[in-house]
């Protein structure tokens, strides 16, 4: 097989972070990307130690990584799990259980990846190819499997040698890599998996920093120190605990009073009060790769995952769509309810992606005028009524609110509709709206953020969203491992989705996370997953 | 006797059987489907189908009832869908934290009220009667979760003299116990303490102008042994009544309570397993509850045929 090494990592960057036991490190400045604000970036000395306490926002739920659904279980189980690939502080890619980028043929319908050798699970087993093709397998083949979607384009894997494993392909599919930087890339312990399958969804056995100790469920989960892993000498911590805190200000209160040092999704209205308090706390910034948009219901008759149908919807006409999307100032939006923290969101793909380009992040400027123009040429009755679902949370209820004034004077007559989220999920899958604010947690990968939302066949396109062309552009995105040629095709693709506008793209989070000055180490990416492997507690 | 006993456990038994059927329907019927509540918004229908099937709930209510019955049969409540945890095991664990919240709250409430009540009682005018007064109309119309949050930035954050969240088991550490368990419990305490500090006042009001108080005063005894030994002897009934009558609402005030200061009681587990719609968990919680209430009551009703025979003879047992 003739086989090139591709330019599919040419964005990666090698992790480089040097820590060392009781030695000086970068205090403060993992996790930060450009915009990042973090305080305290000074050389300083790590005691050995501790129990790091984590407040998380949610119950993690199930921890097996083939299982797992939701972002706060990825804090608990990454500090569990390595994963093959890793994203870095600038949002790329790079290698961390795999040894070096993988190697693509010239078909593109293969790739090789190396694993690294030597490493063991904290059961004691090795990690080598046998456990990493079981490991693909359980997360392409178990019917729960969340990941399956992700690993749709891989046929098989094969086991080259001990160190090697071969990924074969039904089509060519760049994303695969995107894949394997997610829960679906972090190898288990065949042993112990196959061994207790309930067991591991408490206690996953992986190669990393941190092993399971103890679990109260809605409380917290205990991890300790993994003796048996690689880079043991620099894990600092004896131990790391997450509280499930669900109420974002009793989480800041509880930083503030140091019974917290780390805490996960500060609210941006706390952060300026956070700041003031520089002597004792810091708050790292980064940028996320989610959006909040209004996804309009434009053929989701029958549910989604069905193909799209003829629905009646004032969403049905362009001119409509493109009246909402001229009707956001995105820019005062973000400037008022979240103090200017949020960015506004014009596409799929973060700005920070190596994907981007000035298309993607075109932006439609604010113009009522315009917009009630385009309503008044659709002949509707003026002004033209429709309902936005909307989470009822504080954060979404003022957005809505917003929405809603904004709307009014482009000649909207927006009535919201507050639901509980988990009320309002179910309306949106069952197609059962016209309107939903709704967020997308992101994937680095832009083809997460696009395929599976807008293809005609894609299984999240709740929208019932379809386009020929869209998805012809994300097809050919897919199918080349140029990064050059995928930017280009995105933007191809934006392009039709700026056209018939099936979402409104309205803001863009950030990754805020509050740690006390008294721990340093903690690392936050874009992903929005707290890692803590050299984490510690400042002499 | 014992065929009433008999009839009350089988009117037990029976409530119990339509509880479980109300449940089972009732959370069926709230809006939001569990799997899509577990599964977030990411989820694909393949995933979300798995998991129904997983979860049996793909098939007819009455099916899933019948599984669900058999299983009560032998003593499990079903897996929470939300934690890889069985719903017995997080029942147990969060009972005996609620239950202890409730029992120092109560205790706080009875020391704070009693207190307050028999002094205000002693000086009914000027400043302490006032502040008396002020203090239970506070504590009676501030809401809890107002209180909690003030009391968290006072307490925690401000003057960093608590923890401002979380919980700590006796087993591992009595001290941190208390520590954590003293805000959430103090909070709890201060409606039931301002009902009391008023129901002690006026009991002890009343007391105090009884002819055999006057007839102690007259023999000389002492101020403070009037006050213990007969005027406080003499109000306690109206005092337990309260408290018994209140203990309800302690409990029903701690699902507020443990939710702000994340205590992992029973309140908590009840709304955390509604929210995320985890269907064998709120099943759990409330039969449980049911199991209590009714329990409650056959012990009250078989109390009563004891203290009062004219109920046994009503009930047809008058042997």
């Amino acid at each position: 097989m003739s086989r090139s090494r591709t330019t599919i990592l040419s964005a990666l960057t090698v992790l480089a972070l040097g820590v060392t036991a009781c030695s000086a490190v970068d205090g403060g400045a993992g996790g930060q990307s450009a915009s990042s604000t973090q305080a305290g970036d000074t050389q300083q000395r790590i005691k050995p130690g501790g129990t790091l306490r984590v407040a998380i926002n949610a119950e993690p739920g199930n921890l097996d990584p083939v299982a797992a659904r939701s972002l706060v279980s990825q804090h608990v189980i990454g500090a569990m799990c390595e994963k093959l690939y890793d994203i870095n502080e600038s949002g790329g890619i790079t290698p961390q259980l795999a040894d070096g980028d993988p190697k693509v043929s010239s078909d593109q319908l293969q790739m090789d990846i190396k694993i690294r050798t030597g490493l063991s699970f904290s059961d004691g087993t090795p990690l080598d190819a046998e456990a990493v093709k079981f490991t693909l397998d359980r997360n392409k083949d178990r019917a729960d499997s969340p990941r399956r979607s992700d690993f749709a384009a891989l046929d098989s894997v094969e086991v080259l040698d001990p160190a090697t494993v071969r990924l074969h392909l039904k089509k060519p599919f760049s994303p695969m890599l995107g894949a394997l930087t997610y829960l679906g890339g972090m190898p288990v312990s065949p042993k112990a998996a196959k061994a207790n399958e309930k067991a591991f969804a408490d206690a996953p056995v992986c190669v990393g920093p941190f092993v399971f100790d103890k679990r109260t469920a809605q409380t917290n989960v205990l991890l300790k120190k993994n003796t048996n892993y690689y880079d043991a000498a620099n894990v600092h911590l004896d131990g790391v605990e997450f509280q499930v805190v669900p109420d974002s200000n009793i989480r800041v209160a509880n930083l503030r009073s140091g019974n917290i040092q780390v805490v996960d999704q500060v609210p941006p209205s706390s952060l300026a009060e956070l700041q003031a308090m520089q002597n004792s706390l810091k708050v790292s910034i980064v940028e996320s790769f989610g959006y909040y948009g209004i996804t309009v219901n434009m053929g989701n008759r029958d549910g989604v995952g069905k193909p799209p149908a003829r629905i009646d919807s004032i969403f049905n006409d362009q001119r409509v769509r493109k009246a909402l999307d001229l009707a956001i100032n995105r820019e005062a939006l973000v400037r008022t309810i979240f103090s200017g923290v949020y960015t506004p969101a014009c596409g799929p793909i973060s700005p920070e992606s190596t994907f981007t380009s000035p298309e993607a992040q075109k932006c439609t400027e604010a113009n009522p005028a315009e917009a009630k123009k385009l309503l008044e040429q659709t002949g509707l009755p003026m002004p033209v009524k429709f309902d936005l679902m909307i989470p009822a949370t504080p954060d979404q209820t003022t957005v809505g609110e917003a929405i809603q004034a904004m709307g009014k004077e482009a000649g909207f007559d927006i009535r919201l509709n507050p639901m509980e989220f988990a009320a309002a999920l179910k309306e949106y899958n069952d197609g059962r709206y016209t309107a939903f604010l709704i967020s997308w947690s992101g994937r680095p990968d832009p083809d997460g953020n696009m395929t599976n939302l807008f293809g005609t066949l894609g299984a999240q396109n709740n929208g019932g969203y379809s386009n020929p062309k869209f998805d012809e552009a994300v097809t050919a995105a897919q199918a080349t491992t140029e990064v050059a040629v995928r930017s280009k095709e995105y933007a191809r693709a934006i392009g039709v989705l700026k056209e018939d506008v099936p979402v409104v793209y309205i803001y863009r989070p950030k990754v805020l996370t509050g740690m006390s000055n008294k721990v340093t180490g903690v690392r936050t990416t874009s992903d929005g997953v707290i890692r803590v492997t050299h984490a510690g507690f400042v002499e | 006797m014992t065929r009433y006993l008999a009839g009350r456990l089988g009117q037990g038994a029976l409530t119990l059987f339509f509880v479980s059927i109300v449940v089972f329907v009732g959370v069926r019927a709230i809006p939001g489907d569990p799997v899509s509540a577990l599964a977030g918004p990411d989820a694909s229908p393949e995933v979300l189908e798995a998991l129904r099937e997983q979860y049996g709930l793909d098939q007819p209510v009455h099916v899933q009832y019948w599984h669900y019955l058999k299983a009560i049969f032998h003593g499990d409540l079903g897996r929470s869908m939300a934690s890889p945890t069985s719903v017995v095991e997080m029942i147990l664990g969060a009972l005996p934290v609620t239950i202890e919240l409730a029992l120092i709250a109560a205790g706080m409430s009875v020391i704070v009220g009693m207190a307050f009540g028999t002094i205000a009682a002693f000086y009914r005018r000027g400043p302490v009667q006032w502040s008396s007064n002020f203090l239970s109309l506070l504590g009676l119309s501030v809401p809890s979760f107002w209180l909690a949050l003030m009391s968290i930035l006072l307490l925690a954050t401000i003057f960093p003299v608590f923890p401002a969240s979380g919980y700590v088991s006796p087993v591992d550490s009595i001290g941190a116990n208390l520590k954590h368990m003293f805000l959430p419990a103090a909070v709890l305490a201060s409606g039931l303490a301002a009902v009391l500090v008023r129901q002690t006042r006026s009991a002890v009001i009343e007391t105090l102008s009884a002819d055999f108080v006057r007839t102690a005063r007259a023999k000389g005894l002492y101020r403070r042994r009037i006050l213990f030994a007969h005027v406080l002897r003499n109000s306690l009934s109206v005092i337990v009544t309260v408290i018994g009558l209140q203990l309800g609402f302690l409990l029903a005030g701690a699902v507020v309570t443990e939710q702000i200061f994340v205590v992992p009681g029973f309140g908590r587990l009840m709304i955390s397993s509604v929210l995320q719609r985890d269907y064998p968990v709120i099943q759990g919680v409330v039969l449980v509850s049911a199991v209590g209430y009714v329990l409650i009551n056959i012990i009250v009703d078989v109390l009563y045929t004891f203290i009062d025979p004219r109920v046994r003879i009503a009930k047809g047992d008058g042997s």
